[in-house]
């Protein structure tokens, strides 16, 4: 057998280091890239130009955290009943005109990192807040019994919104996904349910009361 | 000293793989370089600066802001009050926010901390600055040191054609932001600067701006203002257009 230099080995060992190395990167790259929860594999960036609010979305989807008790199926058709009525605001159209949208697959039990608040007032986040990898889910729906709504949203209100998920460019913080709280038995007036996913859609302000 | 092996050969591959190697740095596209500063074509911003509402005290279209700090011992609701309205709305044409784009930017401090407002009436204000030791939680590692901007609950602006802001929260840390002198206006204006949409562009120094000046952490020493550099108001201008 031949014997080599030192200079031969250590530059056939650096080689050989280097090779194994690019190898792993690759496999590590292709296994982690792999997100199959997601549209498609493009790393997420803020977008304002459509309601969505994220380049890795193209059809709007919610997810639905209805709570162990709660018949699903039931909680499901109130919330298409309202989606129904929201989606005829008159800025349907310009917010949400070029994302895919289908009844059958606009709701998807449960929620990937459901984080309820212990009570939700003006900066409360009630999701997995700063991310670089957001969901599909434009909505995070979490349905509260009386005694949870009475704490977390106060006694006897119904529903309010608030920051699902958030993602930082240029040093500053997007909201790309919207938590809706609701009380369950809110669900049972379409109206209101539409007026609150039009809220938690971005179609119309949050609520507001001037001063007196 | 003489070498043994001298002129003996390497294996084919590896020299090969070098080759390779230098082959895809070369094809490897470089990312794209920092967008010069103004970056006009941001849209995380207010959505109330794109319209004003005339009148003497704050109206729908006005940016109305509360103070509250989490350490009154520290810094005392009222005198963090003072302090940021101040440096937003009392030091005069060319140094202040307030008035820009022919009072598109109105801003109106409220008479209370923000959490003395019951939720509805809180919703009412545009924007919400809040003082404390850290907002780690907020605007990253590490502890006690970062300021930054968070937008909230983004509205379809249909006269726009996008989504922009209702609301925005201020997070000023004590020991930079939060300091009652020139230090904090600094660090005030370059967190409104986000709030109305320009970026940091840090490492793109021309044309001069606070987002990216020495005087809030940042690379570029040719605007040592503590107040918005005429780029910085005519950044917002494009904004707002």
């Amino acid at each position: 057998m031949a014997r080599h230099s030192l200079r031969t080995r250590l530059l056939t060992t650096l080689t050989a280091c280097l090779t194994s190395a690019v190898a792993a990167g690759a496999v590590a790259t292709a296994v982690l890239d792999r997100d199959p929860g997601h549209d498609h594999g493009d790393h997420a960036h803020v977008d304002t130009t459509n309601g969505l609010l994220v380049t890795n979305r193209s059809s709007l989807r919610m997810c639905v955290e209805a709570g162990a008790d709660a018949d699903g199926q039931a909680v499901h058709t109130d919330l298409l009943a309202g989606l129904e009525q929201a989606r005829r605001d008159p800025n349907w159209t310009g917010a949400y005109g070029r994302a895919r949208f289908s009844p059958a697959t606009a709701l998807t039990s449960g929620c990937p990192a459901a984080n309820l608040p212990d009570r939700v007032e003006r900066t409360t986040v009630a999701g997995p807040g700063l991310t670089d990898d957001p969901s599909p889910y434009r909505v995070w729906i979490y349905v509260l019994d009386d005694a949870a709504a009475d704490r977390i949203l106060g006694v006897g209100r119904p529903a309010d919104v608030a920051t699902a998920e958030l993602m930082r460019e240029a040093n500053s913080t997007w909201p790309v996904s919207t938590a809706l709280l609701a009380r369950r038995s809110h669900l049972a007036d379409t109206t209101a349910v539409a007026l609150t996913l039009r809220t938690a859609l971005g179609l119309v302000r949050a609520h507001q009361e001037p001063a007196p | 000293m003489t070498d043994r092996n001298a002129g003996e050969r390497l294996p084919a591959w590896v020299p090969a793989m070098w080759v390779a190697v230098l082959v895809a740095a070369l094809l490897v596209p470089t990312g794209p370089a920092h967008a010069s500063h103004p970056n006009p074509s941001s849209t995380r911003h207010l959505h109330n600066m794109h319209y004003a509402t005339a009148g003497s005290s704050a109206g729908a279209n006005d940016e109305q802001f509360c103070v509250e700090s989490t350490d009154t011992a520290k810094v005392s609701h009222s005198s963090a009050r003072a302090f940021v309205k101040q440096t937003l709305t009392e030091m005069g044409a060319g140094k202040v926010w307030d008035g820009l784009g022919n009072w598109r930017i109105d801003l109106w401090a409220t008479s209370g901390n923000c959490s003395s407002y019951p939720a509805s009436t809180r919703n009412t204000i545009e924007i919400e600055v809040h003082y404390g030791w850290d907002w780690s939680a907020r605007c990253g590692a590490p502890v006690g040191y970062y300021n930054c901007v968070e937008h909230d609950n983004p509205v379809w602006d249909a006269a726009q054609g996008h989504y922009d802001s209702q609301w925005a929260y201020v997070f000023l840390v004590f020991s930079s932001g939060g300091r009652l002198d020139n230090v904090g206006r600094g660090f005030i204006n370059h967190e409104f600067g986000h709030v109305f949409g320009l970026t940091d562009d840090n490492g793109t120094c021309n044309p001069p701006s606070l987002m990216h000046s020495t005087v809030v952490g940042y690379g570029c020493g040719n605007w040592t203002n503590w107040y918005p550099s005429p780029s910085d108001f005519q950044s917002v201008l494009n904004v707002m257009a």
